[in-house]
């Protein structure tokens, strides 16, 4: 009696399936282990993961490693995967022209409109004149008070004021006549001195209405249309907040800019096309749809786009020691998502949301050198190792002991990387495809559009549901559900939106609603996994029709997500197809598929 | 002064309490109501004899029908916030009250008090420290009075039953 192990290295787990192997070719799986893949896949630093999985495998059942018969390695598919964002539009302002913002607490209502002055220079005001007044960081609240009423009194007009720390409430309920106040302006030394400006404060639950109005930013300065214009992105950046202040400055200049980020070449097998990044996402994946079967994608040297191409192909020479001349972009997916940006010049921190493309490219070269890894085992392990097939066959060998499926069907792997789709005929013929954009690419759109500027946390978002702590004893999910605990949580927690991690729940610094955030998670995996999953089953289904399959069995470490196998359910369900999540030998779930293939395959040669 | 009848629970406005034990500088206190001020949320000041400054924390808190309190004892020199569920021994923020105490710190522990009411995060930069951090500093009070009003409250207390119960939230 043999055994043998059959070991998958992937982009970021190394799984392995150990098996009895009896001399008539029967075949028991009889213990199984994953850990995180060591080093980039396909190289040696590899061999680490691997004998620390083999060795967890192998504990349980109390055998050593030199009594293995055969270790057999996944012939990888030489595909790597990156992502990167592309803004295409962005806000500048230059000389400070606005203040946007959500000060939890500002003071007053209504709007003023007046010109800036210093809070020192108060006796220096003119009479008949109105003013806006600038209550700069070490002044104090009672101080600032007295002295604009003092000034009201002695007949200075006072329409509004602008101050650092966050005093607009206590400031407005010292004073005689309430005045809007907007608070917590952090670049307050930037606010200009002696220049028309409105500030404009919202009731609570309520969002300002003249300021975020072009056509009232021009009454009330009395623009003429070619000015006019050019608020626009300050009106827009205004909306939806509470309070906000506008100040004209002479040389003010707001525009909003498209950054070339560059073109990109689709060579087909027939046509060719040229799409620019900053057409947007539909348009580039129109041509993409329209000149498929794609051979190779080129970006314009010099651009963003063009360094983005130039990394990926760098990483994959180095990984298979090729010149970077050679490895060809086969695919990309570009999604439109928006950025939040910090306006340049402002004085609150506000953002204004450009429009970004997000791109995802995939590579393919000949073979990653997995004979090598397979050698080096096979030195430090002293046992036989070699290649013993093809992912995709394996894969979908693997998954075919899910119960209850039978060929023809198809899986979808859904991976960190790349979105693989495999199709295995009644005849046992597989075909398969790789496209570019996967788990990867939702965690930087999440990033992206959450403005986190956090890839670990954004990763958690991906993967874990949301919550909010109401009190310090009850959370409410975001389904709405509440949930009770019996020791305080942790303050830090509380009023908070939290991801609910294995490890505990992680509060998020930020204002939004967990709808809003939840929302946004969704989106990026429909934008990704929905279009990839349909993207690749049109390529692997006979005469292209997603209709002809019957069974889609889902793989890979992204078909565990808590929401991505229902939206793929949901998308393919129009087409009559069957699709779940694997379970692999009946008890892996979708793990393990590609290692329990392997020995099968291995089992089924010695027959 | 003629007996009055305690307020019925109409006539207690919802306001964050403020159990206050002699002497508190009316400096300290008046930095801890500018934080309610400019969040916006009532409180209402009560002075009391004696009590330990957590004690006096959670009494406000349980009398308070917005579930928050601040104790301030003069005698120990500390701030205590308070929450109506909350064990009496783990309040949620001590702030000591020497001289040498940051205004700032002061009126963000007011505010810290308000923003538990809106149910809105935390200031934790300042306001006093997260009483778990520094439970094994916690010492049994020295002054014998203080421990004689603790054992004649906690009998009290289990002579007439804590808190009222029609104030206490639904638990389910």
């Amino acid at each position: 009696m043999a055994y043998i192990a059959g070991i998958d290295v992937g982009n970021n787990t190394t799984e392995v399936a150990v098996a009895q192997l009896d001399p008539g070719g029967e075949i028991t799986v009889v213990a199984s282990s994953i850990v995180r893949t060591v080093g980039i896949k396909g190289t040696l630093s590899n061999a680490r993961g691997v004998i620390e999985a083999l060795d967890r495998a192998l504990a349980p059942l109390g055998i050593p490693r030199k009594e293995l018969g055969m270790i057999l390695l996944n012939e990888a598919t030489p595909v790597i995967g990156d992502v990167a964002m592309e803004t295409i539009t962005e806000t500048v302002i230059t000389e400070s022209a606005m203040i946007g913002h959500n000060p939890a607490t500002p003071g007053g209502r209504g709007l003023g409109v007046g010109v800036t002055i210093r809070l020192d220079r108060l006796d220096e005001a003119a009479p008949g004149v109105q003013y806006i007044v600038i209550v700069p960081g070490e002044t104090d609240f009672r101080d600032a008070a007295a002295r604009i009423s003092g000034a009201m009194s002695s007949g200075v007009e006072i329409a509004g004021a602008i101050i650092r720390k966050d005093d607009a409430v206590l400031i407005n309920n010292r004073l005689h006549r309430p005045i809007p106040i907007v608070d917590e302006v952090s670049h307050i030394d930037r606010v200009p001195v002696g220049m028309p400006a409105a500030v404009e404060v919202a009731g609570p639950g309520k969002t300002i209405d003249k300021l975020s109005n072009p056509y009232d930013i021009a009454t009330l300065f009395n623009l003429d249309p070619e000015e006019t214009k050019k608020v626009v992105p300050i009106a827009r950046a205004l909306m939806g907040t509470r309070s906000a202040v506008v100040i004209k400055t002479p040389h003010g200049d707001i525009e909003e800019r498209r950054i070339p980020a560059g073109k990109i070449l689709l060579v087909g097998e027939l046509r060719k096309a040229e799409a620019a990044i900053a057409e947007g996402a539909e348009a580039i994946m129109a041509k993409v749809a329209g000149i498929s079967p794609l051979v190779e994608i080129h970006a314009e040297p010099g651009t963003n786009v063009g360094g983005m191409f130039e990394q990926v192909r760098k990483v994959m020479a180095d990984l298979t020691d090729q010149p970077a001349g050679t490895i060809r972009v086969r695919d990309i997916l570009a999604v439109d998502t928006l950025k939040p940006q910090q306006v340049l010049g402002s004085l609150a921190g506000e953002y204004s949301l450009g429009n970004a493309v997000g791109l995802a490219a995939m590579v393919e070269t000949h073979k990653l050198p997995m004979q090598r890894l397979a050698r080096k085992l096979e030195e430090e392990l002293m046992v036989p190792s070699c290649v013993g097939g093809v992912e995709a066959d394996m894969a979908i060998r693997g998954a075919l002991t899910t119960p209850g499926t039978k060929a023809p069907m198809a899986i979808l792997d859904l991976g960190g990387g790349s979105t693989d789709a495999s199709v295995i005929t009644e005849d046992g013929k597989v075909s398969s495809i790789h496209l570019a954009g996967a788990g990867d690419m939702v965690t930087l759109l999440i990033d992206t559009e959450l403005g986190l500027e956090d890839r670990d946390l954004a990763e958690k978002i991906k993967c874990y549901p949301l919550a909010k702590v109401e009190t310090l004893f009850h959370m409410r999910h975001e389904d709405g559900s509440v949930q009770f605990f019996n020791e305080p949580l942790d303050p830090r927690l509380f009023g908070r939106v939290v991801v609910l991690a294995e490890s505990g729940p992680i509060p998020l610094h930020t204002k939004e609603q967990p709808a809003r955030i939840a929302a946004v998670r969704r989106e990026a995996k429909k934008k990704v996994f929905v279009r990839n999953g349909l993207r690749a089953l049109e390529r692997v289904a006979p005469a292209g029709n997603i209709r002809l399959i019957h069974f889609v069995v889902l793989v890979g470490g992204s078909a565990l997500d808590f929401e991505i196998p229902k939206m793929i359910s949901d998308a393919l369900v129009e087409y009559g197809v069957v699709t779940g999540r694997a379970n692999v030998r009946g008890t892996e779930g979708p793990r393990n598929a590609v290692a329990t293939g392997l020995v099968l395959a291995y089992a089924e040669l010695q027959r | 002064m003629a007996e009055k009848s305690p307020p019925t629970i109409d006539q207690i406005k919802p306001a964050v309490s403020i159990l206050i034990v002699q002497p508190v500088p009316v400096e300290t206190v008046e930095c801890i109501l500018w934080g309610f001020e400019e969040e916006g949320i009532p409180y209402e000041i009560v002075e009391t004899e004696s009590g330990a400054a957590e004690r006096i924390a959670k009494q406000a808190a349980d009398r308070s029908r917005l579930n928050v309190g601040i104790g301030l004892s003069g005698r120990e020199k500390k701030a205590v916030l308070h929450h109506r569920d909350l064990p009496e021994q783990k309040p949620l923020f001590t702030l000591g009250i020497t001289s040498a105490q940051r205004r700032s710190a002061l009126r963000t522990l007011g505010a810290n008090a308000a923003r538990l009411v809106k149910g809105e995060p935390l200031d934790l930069n300042e306001g006093g420290t997260v009483e778990s951090e520094d439970r094994q500093a916690a010492q049994p009070p020295d002054d014998l009075d203080d421990l004689a009003t603790i054992i004649a409250n906690v009998l009290i207390d289990s002579l007439k039953g804590r808190g009222n119960p029609w104030n206490r939230k639904a638990w389910d």
